[in-house]
């Protein structure tokens, strides 16, 4: 079956959805949209809020899903995270950020991978 | 402050020229986004340590906080330079986090480079931090890595833990690891030091030239400046090379100021933790004025002052700069270089024998009886004018060497080994030590005019013959103080109290440029 990469990507975050609840995540929300970004899932784990970026892929022919969270990608990640705690009023309490990588290809098991706290502010 | 801020204050230290200064890093863990953020100017090899430490902390299996942490290096307006602090910082991030509690960390100071791995790497600048801890705050003791352990205990005295890993530090913070630096292989003060040995130099291979070689020994045993003036060829680099060879022993004060400079410059290895020969250096004659003086926005030490205590040797003296060479008059008269950069202003010591060696004209002919010079007389005033006067004033044995004849080159005349020759200046060095126990001089050339009065008390004859030299030669009156420092080491060669005509004779006869010689 042939997917677009819009499905594609709506399939990742939902099994990654489905992969981080299974590790004890509680998701709060999912494609947080603000003007400055976007964020896949915003989660809570062990008292730390976490925000997550979703990447998937149907093969390694571009590269690794990991490789495509650049400079910019998480400049925007992180501008998007700070707006959503200032607009909610969110205070002291542990944040990071995770990546997930999803690789679905045709007749093969997803391929699932967590990278916790994969990032600083301003790396 | 709050309940979830985690605070630690951690000691370390950085060089500011040759002496060391007192650095806190202070490090701060607090909730939010998580970034890693180090302020109090650093450098860019400073500012990098937040991925080395954040590596070697997580590769040693610690945790590592996953908060937002700011790290301070105090005094905030001192810039700071280089990777010393990694260890510092690291471990104000283990203290903070909990891992270490801040008491085990209350006396002491910290400093080396962390790899990736969590090994503890060497940085240059250990002597100068462990002689300042050693006189501001003995009781404090020095944690370093194992690279550095033997430069730091040269400060004696000092408590010294060398580490290989950060998680040895730890240990050791606990109380679970010793960390005990074994100084068998340290210098003592009263061991003699290596003299200057070499397999292949000696005195002995040159033969003839006893004119030259009686200069040089006239110059090791006063640390007078010398000029050698030859045609190619005659042995002058040869004689030059070889002047370490009877240069008297350094003394330990003297190694741990020279070895401050040179750790600074970063010039020591694991091995010679401590220089321990008088340093011979030998720059090109391309080299800029601050490699020359030293230089740099943050000022690092040039050549004048890495040759304190030892021999600078400029080969081919005549083709440096005019600039450089000018820059040379301070050092060679006061001992030491000021460098006033916009960021800051600097004194190193630079405390040197000056070694010159060139040729009398382009072609380097002109007072070889052999071989015909082809330079014009305008070509060879040129080439004398580019060094000055002010610059030749302060040389104070200037040494003719001229060509060797058949039966010198041929000959098999035994000359004098290197050690023969060393013992003798040994001896007049060690007249001129007790003599000047009451001043601060170790040396016939560092004679103000004030003490010249005292300590070199000229004979009837002799004075006659100074007086006949000033007036017929046209001696400056620097020119006339250099011919009385050179006589009086003369006389102390000969272990002569007093300063005889012989020995003034012999002192005029070394200021072949005053003579002129040339150009008569």
């Amino acid at each position: 079956m042939e997917t677009t990469s819009q499905t594609l990507g709506v399939l990742g975050e939902e099994l990654a959805g489905c992969y981080l609840m299974a590790r004890g995540y509680k998701i709060l929300l999912k494609n947080y949209e603000s003007a400055l970004g976007e964020i896949d899932l915003i989660a809570k784990e062990k008292g730390a809020l976490v925000f997550i970026e979703v990447k998937t892929r149907s093969s390694y022919a571009m590269g690794s899903p990991l490789e495509s969270v650049n400079f910019h990608k998480r400049g925007q990640i992180v501008k998007c995270a700070n707006y959503y705690m200032k607009r909610y009023g969110i205070k002291d309490v542990p944040c990071r950020f995770d990546v997930v990588s999803v690789l679905i290809r045709s007749g093969e098991e997803p391929k699932i991978e967590l990278i916790e706290n994969a990032f600083c502010e301003g790396e | 402050m709050r309940e979830n801020r985690l605070l630690s204050v951690v000691l370390s230290s950085a060089v500011l020229g040759i002496d060391a200064t007192l650095v806190e890093v202070e490090v701060d863990i607090s909730n939010g986004l998580p970034r890693f953020n180090i302020v109090g100017l650093p450098d860019t090899a400073c500012s990098e340590s937040a991925d080395r430490v954040s590596a070697a902390i997580k590769n040693s299996g610690f945790p590592f906080p996953a908060k937002r942490i700011t790290v301070n290096l105090a005094p905030a307006d001192l810039k700071k330079q280089g990777s010393a602090f990694d260890l510092a910082t690291a471990i104000g991030i283990l203290v903070a986090n909990g891992t270490l509690v801040k008491d085990s960390i209350a006396d002491m100071v910290f400093c080396g480079e962390l790899s990736l791995d969590g090994r503890l790497r060497g940085v240059s600048g250990i002597l100068p931090r462990a002689v300042w801890l050693l006189s501001e705050t003995p009781a404090k003791s020095f944690v370093i890595s194992h690279e550095n352990a033997k430069e730091a205990s040269c400060a004696r005295g000092l408590t010294v833990h060398p580490a290989k890993t950060l998680s040895q530090v730890v240990n050791f913070l606990k109380g679970k690891e010793k960390l005990i630096y074994d100084a068998a292989g340290v210098p003592k003060d009263s061991s003699p030091k290596s003299r200057f040995s070499h397999k292949y130099l000696d005195f002995s291979d040159i033969k003839g030239q006893w004119h030259a070689k009686r200069g040089l020994e006239i110059a090791a045993a006063g640390q007078h400046n010398v000029l050698l003036i030859g045609p190619p060829g005659a042995g002058k680099t040869m004689l030059a090379k070889r002047l370490p060879t009877i240069l008297s022993s350094i003394t330990f004060d003297e190694a741990i100021q020279t070895t401050k400079i040179h750790s600074v410059a970063g010039l020591l290895s694991e091995k010679s933790a401590l220089v321990e020969s008088r340093p011979f250096r030998d720059p090109h004659h391309t080299i800029s004025n601050a490699a020359m003086v030293g230089g740099g926005s943050y000022p690092r030490p040039g050549e004048v002052s890495l040759a304190h205590n030892g021999v600078l040797f400029l080969d081919e003296l005549a083709e440096f700069r005019r600039d450089v060479l000018e820059v040379l008059r301070q050092p060679l008269e006061e001992g030491k270089i000021t460098i006033s950069r916009a960021a800051s202003s600097l004194t190193l010591p630079a405390r040197f024998m000056l070694v010159a060696a060139m040729n009398p004209c382009p072609c380097g002919y002109f007072t070889d009886p052999k071989k015909e010079c082809h330079c014009t007389p305008l070509q060879i005033k040129n080439y004398m004018s580019k060094i000055s006067g002010p610059l030749l004033d302060r040389i104070d044995i200037q040494l003719e060497v001229p060509r060797l004849n058949v039966n010198e080159i041929t000959g098999r005349i035994a000359a004098e080994a290197s050690s023969v020759i060393r013992q003798r200046v040994e001896e007049a060095r060690s007249r001129q030590r007790s003599r000047y126990t009451s001043e601060k001089i170790l040396s016939n050339s560092e004679l103000e005019p004030r003490q010249l009065e005292k300590y070199c008390a000229v004979s009837k004859e002799g004075e006659a013959l100074l007086k006949m030299a000033i007036q017929e030669l046209g001696f400056s009156a620097r020119a006339y103080h250099k011919a009385l420092k050179v006589a009086r080491t003369i006389a102390d060669l000969e272990g002569c109290a007093s300063i005889t005509e012989a020995h003034v004779s012999e002192s005029i006869h070394y200021r072949a440029l005053d003579r002129n010689v040339w150009f008569k």
